[in-house]
C-alpha cells in the first residue's frame, strides 16, 4: 500500500521532469533542423527536414513520440554526431556511473568513522579537530581541490594520469586509477557535509535513554554508541546521502571537465555549446531520473531500517 | 554493600547534591523519596557513576568498598550490569526503537558471560516468563513499539535482572504508567529483587510507591532531610519535607454539595459518539453528559479512549454522533459556541504553550478575535491569574520562568479566561509531583466550589479520582462500560475493567 503509492510518486515525479524538460527545449533558440543543416541552409530544406523529423506536428503529439522513444530507450538522433542519442550516453556512462558510486563511497567511508567518533569524543580534541577538517572540506571548491590533486599527485609525484580516460578495456585496475582523484575531489565537500550530519544525529541519538540503559548493562561508550545510537541516526544520514547523489551527479560535469574525462558531464557541456537538443534533453532526463530513482531508493531503505514502519507495511 | 558519602553533584558551578549519604546493605529496599529537582535521580545515577551530561561527581560511592567515581570506564563496565542494574522511568525511551526486546534482554550476557547462543536465549527465554510476558503472549521477536508501557517496563525489569545483580536502581519504575501496569510492575520488581536477594533502590515521588521498601530517605533540594524505618516516616515524618510529602497524600477536600446529574438540559452532551482512526474505531458509540457545576472523572487504563473521546466532543477530531450544548445540537465542530462552553487543559503545560510568548498572550489567547480591547483584555488575564493564585507580576515573563505546578496554574487561567461552563483536564495532574498535585487539586476544588464550573477530568490515578468526582465514568477499548456515582463504582464495580482498576487503586492505598 504504501510501496505502492511511493512507486506512483516516483512516476509521476518522473512524468513532470520531462514534460518540464520537453518544454524548455521548445523555448531555447536553436531549431533542430537548422542546426542540423547549418545557419546558411535553404529555407525550403529546413522546411522539408522539419516535416522529415516531425517538428511541425503539434507540441502534445511531439512530446507523446519523445516520450513513447524514451521508455523504449530511444532518445533521438544527436544533431551533432548523427548517432543515436542512446548509443553516445551509454557510452559515456561507463565513466560516470562509476564515478559516482566511487564518490557516495568515499563520502560514506570517510563521513561514518570521522561522524561517529567525533560524537563519541564530543567537546574533546578529537570532535573539534573533526569539525574543523569538516569545514575545511566544506569552504573548498571541488574543482580547485581537482587542480590540486592533478598538481600533487601528477605533476610533482607522478603517481596518477592528470587526466583523461584509458577505457574499461585498458585494464580495471587503469581505470579505476584514472578515476581515483576526480572520485576524492567530488567526495570530499560531500564528506564534509555527511560528517556534521552523522554526528548531529549520532549526538542527538546518544542522549536517548536507551544509550544510557546499555551504558547501565555495562557496555562502554563506544559499543553502546556503535549499536544502539547508531542504527536510530540512520534516517537523517541516508536522506542526505540521497541528496547528495545529485550534487555528485552535477559535480561531475566540472569534475570531468577539470579531469577531461569523457563522461555524461562533459556529454551535456559540449551539447549545450553545439546547441545538441536531443542530446542535451536525453542527458538531463537521465541525471534527474537518476537522482529521484536514488532518492526513494534512500527513502524506502531508512523506512525499512525503521521496525515501526517496516511492521506497518507488512501488518 | 553500597556506601555514598558526601556525594556532591555539580553542572557547571551550581551544585546540584551537596553532601548525601547514605547506606544499603546486602538485599535491603530503600526508597529516596522527595519533590522533583530534589537530586534524588542524580543520587541513583551516582551508583553507577553514569552522570548526565555536563554534570561531575564529587564525594565517595563505594561498592564493598571500592570508590566507583574514581573508577576507570574499564573497570566500571564490568560491574555495570552484573552487580548493579538500572531501571529507568520513561519505558518509551528506554529501550531501543530499532532492537528486537530479546536482543535487548539478551545484551547484558552477551557482554558479562561466555554463554553460547543456545544458553543465552534460554535464558531470555526464562526471563520473559518470570515477568509474565510470555503469558501474554510477548515474545523475543518483538519490537518496543509493538508493546504498552507496562510490558514495556516489565522487559527492562528483565534486562535489569537478566544477570541476578546485587542492587537495582529502580527510577521512577512506575510513574509514567496507568495505575494497573504501575501495580503489576511493582509487584514484580519488588518479588523478583527479592527472590534474588537483590538490594533494591526505589526513586519515586509517590509515597504509595515508596511504602513497599524497608527505610525511606527523604531528599530536599540536593540533600538528605531526612532517614528512617517506612511505617515510622509515615506516621510521623520529622522533617518538613517529609511532612508536605505525607500530607499531599492524605490530602482532604471539604465535601461538594451534591449535583443533580440528570438536571436535563445537560450543559454539554454527546450521544453515540464514534472516532475512526484508520479501520479502527478508537471510540465506538459512546454517550457522556455533564451537568452544570457538575465534576466527572473519566477513568480506564492507558489506550481506552478517554483522550480521544474528549477531543472528539471539543470538535477537535473528526468523529460520527451528535454533540449538544444546553441541549442544542452543534452542527459545526468548529462551532465557537463548543469552544465557548468547554475549555481543555492539557497534561503537559510545557509543550502546550509558546516558549517566545508571553504569560499575557498566552494567556488571552482564547480571546483572539473577541473584539476586546487590549486593556480590557489585560485586565481578563489578571482576573484570571488571579483566581488560580498568580500575580499580576507574572503577566510579562515567559513560561519558562515558572516551574511546573505554576505552568500548570497558567494553563487552567488560559483556560479560565474565556469564562467556559466547563473545564475538560486531560491527565492534568500526573505530570506533577505530589506535593505540587495537591495543590493543583485543591485549585481545581476550589474553582468548582466557588463559580459552580463544571469539571470533566481524565485520570489514571483513582485515589485523586475518589477524592474529586461526583461521578465517574469508565471507558474500556473505546466503549463506555460503566457509570455511577463514587460509592457506586468503589463499593460495588460492575465491569471486569472497573473491578481491575479498584482492585489496583485499593492495593496501592
Amino acid at each position: 500500500m504504501n510501496a505502492l503509492r511511493r512507486l506512483l510518486q516516483l512516476a509521476a515525479t518522473l512524468f513532470a521532469a520531462s514534460l518540464l524538460i520537453f518544454l524548455a527545449m521548445q523555448v531555447l533558440p536553436g531549431d533542430p533542423a537548422e542546426v542540423l543543416l547549418g545557419m546558411n541552409a535553404d529555407p525550403v530544406a529546413i522546411a522539408a527536414l522539419r516535416t522529415e523529423m516531425g517538428l511541425d506536428r503539434p507540441l502534445p503529439v511531439q512530446f507523446a513520440s519523445w516520450l513513447g522513444g524514451v521508455l523504449t530507450g530511444d532518445f533521438g538522433l544527436s544533431a551533432t554526431y548523427d548517432v543515436p542519442v542512446t548509443d553516445l550516453m551509454l557510452e559515456r556512462a561507463v565513466v560516470t556511473v562509476p564515478l559516482a558510486i566511487m564518490g557516495v563511497a568515499l563520502s560514506l567511508g570517510i563521513a561514518l568513522p570521522v561522524g561517529l567518533i567525533a560524537a563519541i569524543r564530543r567537546g574533546k580534541g578529537a570532535d573539534r579537530a573533526a569539525m574543523g577538517l569538516a569545514l575545511f572540506g566544506l569552504s573548498v571548491p571541488n574543482m580547485w581541490l581537482g587542480l590540486m590533486l592533478i598538481y600533487v599527485f601528477a605533476v610533482v609525484l607522478g603517481l596518477a594520469p592528470a587526466g583523461g580516460f584509458p577505457g574499461w578495456d585498458s585494464g580495471v585496475g587503469r581505470a579505476f586509477g584514472a578515476l581515483i582523484m576526480p572520485a576524492i575531489a567530488l567526495a570530499v565537500p560531500q564528506a564534509a557535509i555527511l560528517t556534521r550530519i552523522v554526528r548531529t544525529s549520532v549526538v542527538e541519538a546518544m542522549d536517548e535513554d536507551y544509550v544510557t540503559l546499555a551504558r547501565a548493562k555495562g557496555r562502554r561508550l563506544g559499543p553502546a554508541v556503535l549499536y544502539h545510537a547508531l542504527p536510530n541516526a540512520w534516517a537523517p544520514i541516508l536522506t542526505i546521502v540521497g541528496l547528495q547523489f545529485g550534487f555528485l551527479v552535477s559535480g561531475a560535469v566540472v569534475i570531468e571537465t577539470v579531469f577531461s574525462l569523457p563522461g555524461l558531464g562533459r556529454l551535456l557541456f559540449q551539447a549545450v555549446n553545439q546547441r545538441d537538443l536531443m542530446v542535451v534533453a536525453g542527458v538531463v532526463l537521465v541525471l534527474v531520473a537518476t537522482v529521484v530513482i536514488v532518492n526513494a531508493l534512500c527513502d524506502g531503505l531508512a523506512a525499512w531500517i525503521n521496525p515501526r514502519q517496516r511492521t506497518a507495511a507488512t501488518a | 554493600m553500597l556506601t555514598v558519602d558526601a556525594l556532591t553533584a555539580h553542572a557547571g558551578r551550581t551544585p546540584l547534591l551537596s553532601g548525601v549519604s547514605l547506606r544499603l546493605g546486602a538485599g535491603e529496599r530503600l526508597a529516596i523519596v522527595g519533590a522533583s529537582g530534589s537530586g534524588k535521580s542524580l543520587t541513583a545515577r551516582a551508583s553507577l557513576a553514569l552522570p548526565p551530561a555536563g554534570l561531575t561527581y564529587g564525594g565517595r560511592v563505594a561498592l564493598d568498598g571500592r570508590d566507583l567515581l574514581t573508577m576507570s570506564e574499564a573497570d566500571l563496565a564490568p560491574l555495570r550490569g552484573r552487580d548493579i542494574a538500572m531501571i529507568f522511568q520513561e519505558p518509551a525511551t528506554a529501550l531501543n526503537p530499532a532492537m528486537r526486546i530479546g536482543t535487548q534482554i539478551e545484551e547484558p550476557l552477551r557482554i558479562h558471560t561466555d554463554l553460547n547462543r543456545t544458553a543465552r536465549r534460554e535464558r531470555v527465554a526464562a526471563l520473559l516468563e518470570r515477568t509474565g510476558l510470555r503469558a501474554v503472549g510477548v515474545g523475543p521477536e518483538r519490537f518496543p513499539h509493538q508493546l504498552s508501557g507496562g510490558q514495556r517496563q516489565r522487559v527492562a525489569v528483565a534486562i535489569a535482572l537478566a544477570l541476578s545483580p546485587r542492587l537495582v536502581i529502580a527510577d521512577e519504575p512506575t510513574s509514567a504508567l496507568d495505575s494497573v501496569s504501575a501495580a503489576v510492575v511493582l509487584d514484580l520488581l519488588v518479588r523478583l529483587t527479592a527472590e534474588e536477594g537483590a538490594g533494591l533502590i526505589l526513586i519515586t515521588h509517590d509515597l504509595a510507591v515508596a511504602r513497599r521498601a524497608e527505610r525511606i530517605a527523604v531528599m530536599d533540594a540536593g540533600r538528605v532531610v531526612e532517614e528512617g524505618a517506612t511505617a515510622a516516616f509515615l506516621k510521623a515524618p520529622k522533617s518538613e519535607a517529609g511532612q508536605r510529602l505525607v500530607a499531599a497524600a492524605r490530602l482532604v477536600l471539604p465535601p461538594h454539595p451534591e449535583v443533580r446529574a440528570d438536571a436535563a438540559p445537560h450543559v454539554l452532551s454527546a450521544e453515540g459518539v464514534t472516532v475512526m482512526r484508520g479501520a479502527r474505531a478508537t471510540v465506538r458509540d459512546a454517550s457522556i453528559a455533564i451537568a452544570a457545576g457538575e465534576r466527572l472523572a473519566l477513568v480506564g487504563g492507558s489506550g481506552s479512549g478517554k483522550t480521544t473521546l474528549m477531543r472528539a466532543v471539543l470538535g477537535l477530531l473528526p468523529r460520527t454522533g451528535t454533540v449538544s450544548v444546553h441541549g442544542t445540537p452543534v452542527v459545526r465542530p468548529d462551532e465557537p459556541r463548543l469552544r465557548q462552553t468547554a475549555r481543555l487543559v492539557f497534561q503537559d503545560p510545557a509543550t502546550s504553550f509558546n516558549p517566545r510568548h508571553s504569560v499575557r498572550r498566552i494567556v488571552t489567547e482564547p480571546l483572539y478575535r473577541s473584539g476586546l480591547s487590549r486593556r480590557e483584555k489585560t485586565r481578563r488575564a489578571t482576573a484570571a491569574l488571579a483566581a488560580v493564585g498568580l500575580g499580576e507580576d507574572a503577566l510579562w515573563r515567559k513560561p519558562h520562568a515558572f516551574s511546573g505546578g505554576q505552568r500548570q496554574r497558567i494553563a487552567i487561567a488560559r483556560a479560565l479566561i474565556a469564562e467556559p461552563e466547563i473545564l475538560v483536564a486531560d491527565e492534568a495532574v500526573s505530570a506533577l509531583d505530589a506535593a505540587i498535585k495537591a495543590d493543583i487539586v485543591r485549585l481545581l476544588d476550589r474553582l468548582t466550589r466557588e463559580s459552580g464550573i463544571g469539571l470533566v477530568f481524565i485520570a489514571h490515578d483513582l485515589g485523586l479520582v475518589r477524592l474529586l468526582a461526583d461521578r465517574i465514568v469508565v471507558m474500556d477499548d473505546g466503549a463506555i462500560v460503566e457509570e455511577g456515582d463514587v460509592a457506586q463504582i468503589f463499593g460495588s464495580p460492575r465491569h471486569p475493567a472497573t473491578r481491575a482498576l479498584v482492585a489496583e487503586a485499593e492495593a496501592l492505598a
